[in-house]
């Protein structure tokens, strides 16, 4: 096949204009003749899940749910504040213990060397 | 920008099962699967109509299973594809895709709606051939595409369009269309 074919054959169908035929009774024949039985399916759950939807919601709200939740975060938010604060004291008080951070360096070499020789195979 | 649209209709009709979104897939691709099947059936309106509403149920049937590997136009036309493969089938059992098609071609005239001169060029070709041509140079899908629409391998799909452009040009030739 030469370029000549290519252009002679992708003009031909340019020309000729193949119709793109749109039909507006196409979409609803077809829409008329989606399955009965699966459409009553799929009508179904959906009505489900927004019961479930629903359902859940309710109890959201009954059980007070928006309470729990600050709650938690309120607990949340102590627990890390006290955190940094305890690092915070910690960094500014203590001296650094070469023993412990020497035993410290071994002990992360230990686990790594095995972890290293493992990992290539 | 299309792939992101169909796949938001796709995604309403799988998971909302809004037959609206399924309207406006249909009313989208419809113009697209009915040329599809009008050159496949060398111009039988009926037929194609025909064939273009069993994809759509199809795909209706099937969109709980879209995974969205591919675009929802590559799944269409795969889907659309298979059709046509069991109609041809239906019609001669057995046979390979090539040998039906080309006793299954009409023998009534071909409606007005494709042009006589393309229906005349693309009865030359093969099923295949036809197939091949129509997925890439009249729908548009690269040869990626048409192999994985078609299930045939990316080489298979080439020489498929080749050997169809090739013949269809010395047809154009032979009826003057060269030196237009």
């Amino acid at each position: 096949m030469t370029d000549n074919d290519e252009k002679l054959v992708a003009r031909f169908l340019a020309q000729g204009g193949v119709p793109l035929p749109h039909d507006a009774a196409f979409t609803r024949r077809v829409m008329s003749r989606l399955p009965q039985a699966a459409r009553r399916e799929r009508r179904m759950i959906a009505w489900l899940q927004v019961a479930c939807m629903a359902a859940a919601i309710a109890l959201f709200v009954l059980c007070d749910g928006v309470g729990e939740i600050a709650q938690a975060s309120a607990c949340v938010t102590e627990t890390l504040t006290h955190t940094v604060q305890r690092a915070q004291t910690l960094l500014t008080t203590a001296r650094p213990d070469w023993t412990t951070l020497a035993l410290l360096l071994f002990a992360t070499l230990l686990l790594i060397t095995p972890s290293a020789k493992y990992s290539g195979t | 920008m299309n792939n992101i649209e169909d796949m938001a209709l796709v995604a309403q009709v799988t998971l909302l099962h809004s037959e609206r979104a399924f309207a406006r897939l249909v009313d989208r691709y419809q113009g697209a699967m009915r040329r599809f099947f009008l050159v496949q059936t060398l111009g039988d309106t009926a037929l194609s109509d025909d064939l273009a509403q069993d994809t759509f149920l199809r795909v209706w049937q099937g969109l709980p299973t879209f995974h969205a590997t591919s675009s929802f136009r590559t799944w269409l036309y795969r889907v659309a594809y298979h059709v046509y493969l069991s109609h041809v089938r239906s019609q001669h059992p057995a046979d390979a895709l090539d040998a039906v098609a080309a006793r299954s071609l009409p023998v009534s005239e071909p409606d007005a709606s494709l042009g006589m001169d393309l229906v005349e060029a693309m009865r030359i070709l093969s099923a295949e051939e036809r197939l091949c041509v129509t997925l890439q140079l009249i729908d548009g899908h690269r040869i990626a595409r048409v192999a994985q629409i078609t299930g045939l391998c990316e080489n298979t799909v080439k020489s498929h369009l080749s050997r169809g452009k090739h013949k269809m040009a010395n047809y154009l030739r032979q009826n003057g269309y060269d030196r237009q």
